[in-house]
């Protein structure tokens, strides 16, 4: 037995220390003097948002199968910790080992979303770390990083040495064991990498192998390579078969409480839907999924290492899994008898059944949570969500009658070509839905309650919608309130976003790298933890802007030209843009586009290769 | 003898996954001594007691579930830990649905825990947790840089009616003089540490004050250094006493 003597004494003055300390179940922990490349995994969010993250789970796996390579895990540390680290001066480390990141060969922060980003430059800060790539010497650790943000990273691409654009669980591996092979031959020098990297590892994009000019107007001219042996343009990477990509069998279970605390059996990736808002629809294209005994085995197994008492099948949108009915039966089998409880978040109301329903509810009642986005048929056909009203009441109407009293609803203003007659559709459509509820046979005796839960459109990358202009706060607000004088029946609950945030949120999301002025200023200034609501402080952000010279709504307020060079011009997702040019024609048109089981509308997508089962000329073909 | 029901129920070593409608066999109840050292001394009893379940399961260890609406298994802690305490004699019983050995359910569980928390014991309980009366615990202070006080000082220190903790309960704050709730002390100073074995009241409806409390108390009185980044103090619960101060079972 052993008795741990020395620890860090900060963690007595913090809450949760349980969030510093590790010692999990799962981690793994190796002989700093027996690896090559140390890789120092960060989450630029606190530890319970972290640990749930599917990609930190499978990357810390994969990365860690190689004896040469030992991957730790770090957490943004919560406000109150930080405070502790300044006043003592003790700079950021990782969890496995304690030691700080300046030891490291890797500082690897996975992008989720755009306001992590001042997550992302404060932990630089805490790791004693100088922000700008450029700044860094021969023997500091390398900053990469990936994730979905990464498809637009030009905003904090000065701070980063390389981005991993598209699928890590390969490309990742490739990068470090580069690293190592350069270490042991001795040829290893910093720009000799990153040079390396590019010239030879699909989907490395190395931001200072280009340079961007800028025209007069304030747009971008060119990105240029510095080198002639790259490629021009970086292309996106997937793993082609899902069922043999690698699987992680043992995971990280932490004691505290996270947010996912569960299995999380990733069934597809992609969505077959192309609802042209979404960038997650388009950029993970394209769709490939599992076998329902390959899932199967993946969640006992998991069941087996864990212990988990609860098993997710996450997916974009889950009800469109083929052989969900297959995957399901098989998984409740062992479930039931074990406790385990089955959950299906992404549910879609056109594809939502009764036995799908009865399948959840066997274990353990969950919430309903259906996303029609806008409420009017015009405009849901106008962003391709492909849902009427008549399958929203079906859904609901199958819950109600199997006595459920609360429905949740998703919806989006500011979509172009709103009006206010469609915000007035939300209010109707929720109406409707009460009024459903009554006339459901078989309703519970409660009364219902239908939330609507509004959030504000941002205009995102590799979207039909990517050159629109976002709504003005000002039209934001008043539609907001608008919406509330149309809600009168007290069982609607009604929920808005703050716009504040989304204006943000769109300014990154479009950015380019003249921004990384703001955002270091940002960091200097002390902001952190921008994704939590009560950090937020858009006064601040606007003064930051202000001070770079930086007009917020050059990017989040302009239409972009349809010939304009876009900052993510640089990466190639597969998705042409031809093909977004047609769906934001076909968008204003009123026109929708069948979803990629029905029909291959030619995205250009399955030029990436891949096992694609469910698309009808891949079907053909075989 | 490893009885043949065992091997027909669960198998060692092997994966544990119940089938439907399997019938429930036996009740009985196994006590576990662990040790929670290290790193694990940061996790609260709370998430401990959440995290149990889990262990449980992925240990394959046969738990014996209530039978209502929300079934859920029958683990029973002996005495909550405080954050920052490690401990020798953590007591837990868990109640099992079929037959298994002891030293299988040991051996199972300290497999699927790290070297930070293992199973000592596993045996069947002689004595109820609510006989349970003291607990012994060792803090030891050894921040090179502090001159500490003699054992002479701490003890008067610790004895004096009038050092007086506050205590926050549900049911609002109270103080509590250490001296009511230290049955046994012996401290020991030397030049490289400040070593005090306390042997203190605990257990249900008893008044109790945790080893932490009153070494931050130690700590500020005598203005011992503090290094934020560094070891300067270590709390073990060593062993736990019934009300007649014999060492529990």
């Amino acid at each position: 037995m052993e008795e741990k003597k020395e620890y860090a004494g900060i963690w007595k003055a913090v809450q949760k220390p349980g969030r510093y300390a590790g010692g999990e179940f799962g981690q793994i922990l190796k002989d700093p003097e027996s690896v090559v490349a140390r890789f120092a995994f960060c989450f630029p969010d606190s530890y319970e948002i972290g640990m749930s993250n599917l990609g930190v789970r499978l990357l810390y796996g994969v990365l860690n199968e190689d004896p040469k390579i030992w991957c730790e895990r770090v957490y943004a540390p919560w406000v109150d910790m930080q405070e502790q680290m300044e006043k003592h001066n003790l700079p950021l480390c990782a969890m496995e080992s304690g030691d700080p990141l300046t030891r490291f060969d890797f500082i690897g922060f996975t992008l989720q979303y755009e306001m992590c980003y001042t997550n992302v430059l404060n932990m630089l800060r805490l790791a004693h770390m100088p922000l700008y790539a450029k700044d860094r010497t021969e023997d500091m650790p390398l900053v990469i990083g990936g994730g979905p943000c990464s498809y637009n990273a030009e905003p904090i691409a000065d701070f980063f040495d390389l981005f991993n654009i598209g699928e890590g669980e390969e490309m990742l591996p490739e990068i470090v064991r580069l690293y190592v092979r350069m270490k042991e031959e001795g040829t290893y020098t910093r720009s000799g990498f990153l040079h390396e990297a590019a010239r030879t590892i699909p989907g490395v994009y190395v931001p200072s192998l280009f340079e961007v000019t800028y025209n007069d107007d304030g747009t971008i001219r060119a990105y240029t390579p510095v080198c002639d042996d790259i490629p021009r343009q970086v292309k996106k990477r997937i793993v082609a078969d899902m069922d043999t990509a690698y699987f992680p069998k043992k995971v990280v279970v932490p004691y505290i409480e996270t947010v996912q605390d569960r299995i999380m059996l990733e069934v597809y990736r992609g969505c077959i839907r192309g609802c042209r808002f979404c960038q997650a629809g388009m950029v993970y294209r394209p769709v490939r999924d599992k076998s329902p005994d390959t899932l199967n085995e993946q969640a006992i197994c998991l069941f087996e290492n864990t212990g988990y008492e609860e098993v997710s099948l996450t997916s974009l949108s889950i009800s469109d899994y083929p052989r969900l009915e297959e995957l399901t039966d098989k998984l409740l089998a062992w479930t039931v008898p074990n406790k385990v409880s089955l959950s299906l978040p992404s549910l879609r109301a056109d594809s939502f059944s009764k036995e799908l329903m009865d399948k959840v509810a066997s274990v353990r009642s969950s919430s309903l949570t259906f996303a029609p986005e806008a409420g009017t048929q015009r405009l849901r056909d106008v962003i391709n969500k492909n849902v009427t009203e008549e399958d929203i009441k079906h859904a609901t109407g199958i819950a109600f009658a199997a006595g459920k009293d609360t429905v949740k609803l998703y919806f989006m203003n500011g979509l172009p070509t709103e009006t206010y007659e469609d915000i007035r559709g939300i209010a109707e459509l929720a109406e409707h839905i009460v009024d459903h509820y009554y006339a459901t046979p078989g309703h519970s005796r409660r009364p219902v309650t239908v939330t609507v839960s509004v959030s504000c459109f941002i205009p995102k990358p590799f979207t039909p919608f990517q050159w629109e202009a976002q709504d003005t706060m000002e039209s934001l607000a008043e539609k907001q309130k608008y919406l509330a004088e149309c809600i009168t029946n007290r069982k609607i609950r009604y929920q808005h976003h703050d716009a504040k945030v989304s204006r943000i949120e769109a300014v990154l999301a479009r950015g380019d790298r003249r921004l990384s002025r703001a955002l270091a200023l940002a960091c200097e200034e002390g902001f952190r933890f921008d994704a939590w609501d009560e950090f937020f402080d858009y006064d601040k952000w606007l003064d930051v802007f202000a001070r770079c010279g930086i007009d917020p709504a050059f990017y989040a307020n302009r239409a972009f030209g349809l010939d304009e060079v876009l900052p993510w011009d640089i990466i190639d997702i597969g998705v042409k843009k031809e093909f977004l040019l047609r769906e934001r024609a076909k968008a204003y048109q009123g026109e929708t586009t069948p979803n990629c089981k029905e029909a291959c509308s030619g995205c250009g997508a399955n030029a990436l290769g891949g096992k694609l089962t469910w698309c009808p000329k891949y079907r053909k073909k075989q | 003898m490893v009885s043949e029901i065992q091997e027909e129920t669960v198998k060692p070593g092997g994966p544990f996954l119940r089938q439907q409608g399997e019938p429930l066999e036996l009740f009985e109840t196994v006590r576990l001594r662990f040790f929670k050292v290290g790193h694990l001394q940061y996790i609260s009893h709370l998430d401990l007691q959440r995290s149990m379940m889990r262990i449980l399961v992925r240990a394959g260890i046969p738990v014996w579930y209530t039978q209502g609406f929300n079934p859920h298994a029958k683990v029973v802690f002996a005495l909550p830990l405080p954050i920052g305490v490690q401990s020798r004699c953590e007591y837990m019983d868990v109640r099992l649905d079929r037959k298994i050995e002891f030293e299988e359910v040991k051996r199972r569980l300290n497999a699927a825990l790290t070297d930070e928390m293992q199973v000592l014991e596993a045996y069947a309980p002689e004595m109820k947790f609510s006989d349970i009366g003291y607990a012994a615990y060792t803090i030891r202070f050894t921040c090179p840089q502090t001159a500490f006080p003699t054992a002479g000082e701490v003890e008067a220190c610790l004895r004096d009616p009038g050092t007086r903790i506050r205590k926050k309960t549900k049911s609002g704050e109270h103080d509590v003089a250490t001296a009511d709730v230290i049955e046994q002390m012996k401290i020991e100073s030397t030049e490289e540490e400040l070593r005090l074995d306390l042997l203190l009241s605990a257990g249900t409806n008893r008044e109790t004050l945790s080893p932490a409390q009153i070494a931050e108390e130690i700590e500020n009185r005598f203005s011992l250094y503090k290094d934020p980044a560094q070891e300067h103090l270590d709390i073990i619960r060593t062993s736990v006493l019934n009300l007649d101060g014999v060492p529990f079972r």
